[in-house]
């Protein structure tokens, strides 16, 4: 699959204004004297990966449960298909997987699968479903004999049963080895592609950089920054310069545009705002440097400054 | 954009009648197999009623009685309690530990047809205790202890079975108040605490007679009585019976939603 030119062209379509799935409004939502939202404004696209960052208290879950109409906001409005709250008929339309769910230990995963199927109007056929989510080694065994890894493929099978326009997953990865989580990476691209839009929420950065059009960050129970993952990780312009040199760290230290040096295992590593001048500089300076890599920020990177400028201020 | 397009005439909330309704029997047959597949849970729920029917009997000498209407008040008595148990106990405890285990909270956000899982545990508590009273019975007509038409039966086990119901909506009102750890012991201590004040085994000392009108469990077992024509054991008119367990069912119900209701 021609898979990073696809991305890319998408990545490109994400400014264009799409009509939203479901939408928060301005919404504040308390717990007692806890303000776990406050005026926080949210949409989901058509047809776009939205993941919602966020530290552990940000009020990530909070604008979910909003979302999906689990709880009312105490002021603005939260929709689902313009519809607030939900009926049944909006809920034919989406496709969840909540993080903390015990289900059944005595049913097999294709009979959690078979019973969460008949809820939609619409279905896909069981065993075309097993095999799209490669789960029919797993599917005849008793939930309770599955690992963590393997909950959650079941769970995933659950959430996309009903052929839904718009998924909720809610760190779905969680617990599964490299192979399952490429495959469940895949099926939701191929989701994606089909039309499908979803609202990821995770903890794993390279999980939302490698699947999302869009960003949005949350800190504090307000949005601090949305944008597509370039535009965030754009936010961060540091970049990092790593090789071998004889240049020592009090010389570099003293060039202009350098921020920091570390010498860890040997290899130099340089903060820096624009790498390319430097990157002359140091090859101009040391005839014998190697090992030359530069590094982007991540979203990682990006996040963690993000949500550090939050808490500080 | 507003895609809640008004649903054809033969579809009810998106689906067709059919759609929905095998959404209720999906929940029933899953049900069904849930408990089948945990026989620790299945076995004692169906012979505990005749297990100790015959305990009480024989050692405690209930079964010297020879007159027919003591033994069958003494009979239904049992069925009574046998009608009781898996509405208070695995809607109770059940449905306090899947609230905490975040699976009623799933089931809310997906489009599960409205009370489709209720009605799921509803209707297998209606089966269990059918299993439960036919094994109370076959023991007992095996022992002599007790003289019933097939008749006189069958009317009872049908009253029964519609009884579990106020049990299971007692359950209900338990299940979602208490949290899984405190679930078995306060619905220990309530079944218990209904099963003496029904007064169905153990008179009630004389100045709390009266009582016996708050707990259900009385008014199920002066229903079983009426339907199997013992009419020198009872107390008031069927009628009441009935309204009143109707009257429990709808309030407990009623106090689970707004407990629900309140919920994330």
């Amino acid at each position: 699959m021609a898979l990073p030119a696809m991305r890319l062209a998408h990545l490109n379509e994400s400014t264009e204004p799409k009509a939203p799935l479901a939408r928060l409004d301005r919404v504040r939502k308390t717990f007692g004297t806890t303000i776990a939202l406050e005026d926080l404004s949210l949409e989901v696209r058509e047809g776009e990966l939205l993941s919602v960052l966020g530290p552990n208290g940000a009020g990530k879950s909070t604008a979910i449960a909003l979302l999906l109409g689990l709880q009312q906001p105490d002021r603005g409005t939260a929709s689902l298909f313009d519809r607030a709250p939900p009926t049944l008929l909006e809920r034919q339309q989406i496709g969840v997987m909540m993080q903390e769910v015990v289900l059944p230990p005595d049913l097999k995963g294709r009979e959690h699968i078979d019973l969460a199927s008949s809820y939609y109007p619409a279905p896909y056929d069981l065993d075309e479903l097993i095999a799209l989510t490669d789960i029919r080694s797993i599917c005849d065994k008793r939930y309770r004999d599955l690992s963590g890894g393997q909950k959650r493929q079941i769970q995933f099978a659950m959430a996309i049963c009903g052929r839904p326009r718009l998924l909720f997953l809610d760190e779905p990865t969680v617990g599964l080895d490299v192979q399952a989580r490429a495959r469940m990476w895949a099926t939701i691209r191929a989701l994606v592609k089909q039309g499908c839009s979803i609202v990821l929420t995770t903890h794993y950065l390279e999980e939302a950089e490698a699947l999302a059009d869009r960003v949005a960050v949350i800190a504090k129970g307000k949005l601090i920054r949305e944008g597509s993952v370039r535009e965030i990780r754009s936010l961060v312009s540091r970049k990092t310069i790593s090789c071998t040199t004889t240049l020592s760290p009090e010389v570099l230290q003293g060039w202009s545009g350098v921020q920091a040096v570390a010498v860890e295992d040997g290899r130099t590593k340089l903060t820096v705002g624009n790498a390319e001048s430097i990157v002359r500089k140091l090859l101009a300076s040391d005839a014998s440097l190697e090992d030359l890599e530069i590094h982007r920020a991540g979203l990682a990177e990006a996040f963690l400054e993000l949500t550090q400028e939050e808490s500080s201020s | 954009m507003n895609v809640a397009i008004a649903p054809p005439s033969e579809e009810i909330g998106g689906m067709t009648r059919s759609r929905m309704l095998r959404a209720y029997r999906k929940e029933l047959k899953y049900e069904c197999l849930r408990m089948l597949r945990t026989p620790a849970f299945a076995i004692p729920t169906l012979i505990f009623p005749a297990l100790f029917y015959l305990l009480v009997g024989f050692i405690f000498g209930a079964f010297k009685a020879t007159d027919p209407n003591v033994q069958l008040y003494i009979f239904l008595g049992f069925a009574t309690m046998g009608a009781m148990t898996p509405g208070m106990f695995s809607f109770g405890m059940g449905l306090a530990s899947e609230r905490e285990q975040g699976l009623h909270r799933l089931k809310r956000a997906l489009p599960m047809p409205p009370g489709a899982a209720l009605i799921g545990k509803m209707a297998l508590c209606v089966l269990s205790v059918t299993a439960a009273v036919s094994m109370l019975a076959l023991v007992a007509t095996a022992f002599g202890t007790v003289h019933i038409t097939l008749a006189q039966f069958l009317s009872a086990l049908s009253v029964l079975a519609l009884g579990a119901i106020p049990f299971c909506a007692f359950g209900l009102m338990i299940g979602s108040m208490t949290g899984a750890r405190s679930a078995p012991a306060i619905v220990n201590v309530l079944y218990m605490l209904m099963l003496y004040l029904s007064g169905l085994f153990i008179p009630l000392p004389e100045a709390i007679a009266k009582i016996v009108i708050i707990s259900p469990a009385f008014y199920l077992h002066q229903l079983t009585l009426h339907s199997a024509g013992a009419h020198s054991t009872l107390i008031g008119g069927a009628a009441t019976h009935v309204a009143v367990l109707v009257a429990m069912t709808l309030l407990f119900a009623a106090l689970a939603m707004r407990r629900f209701a309140r919920e994330d």
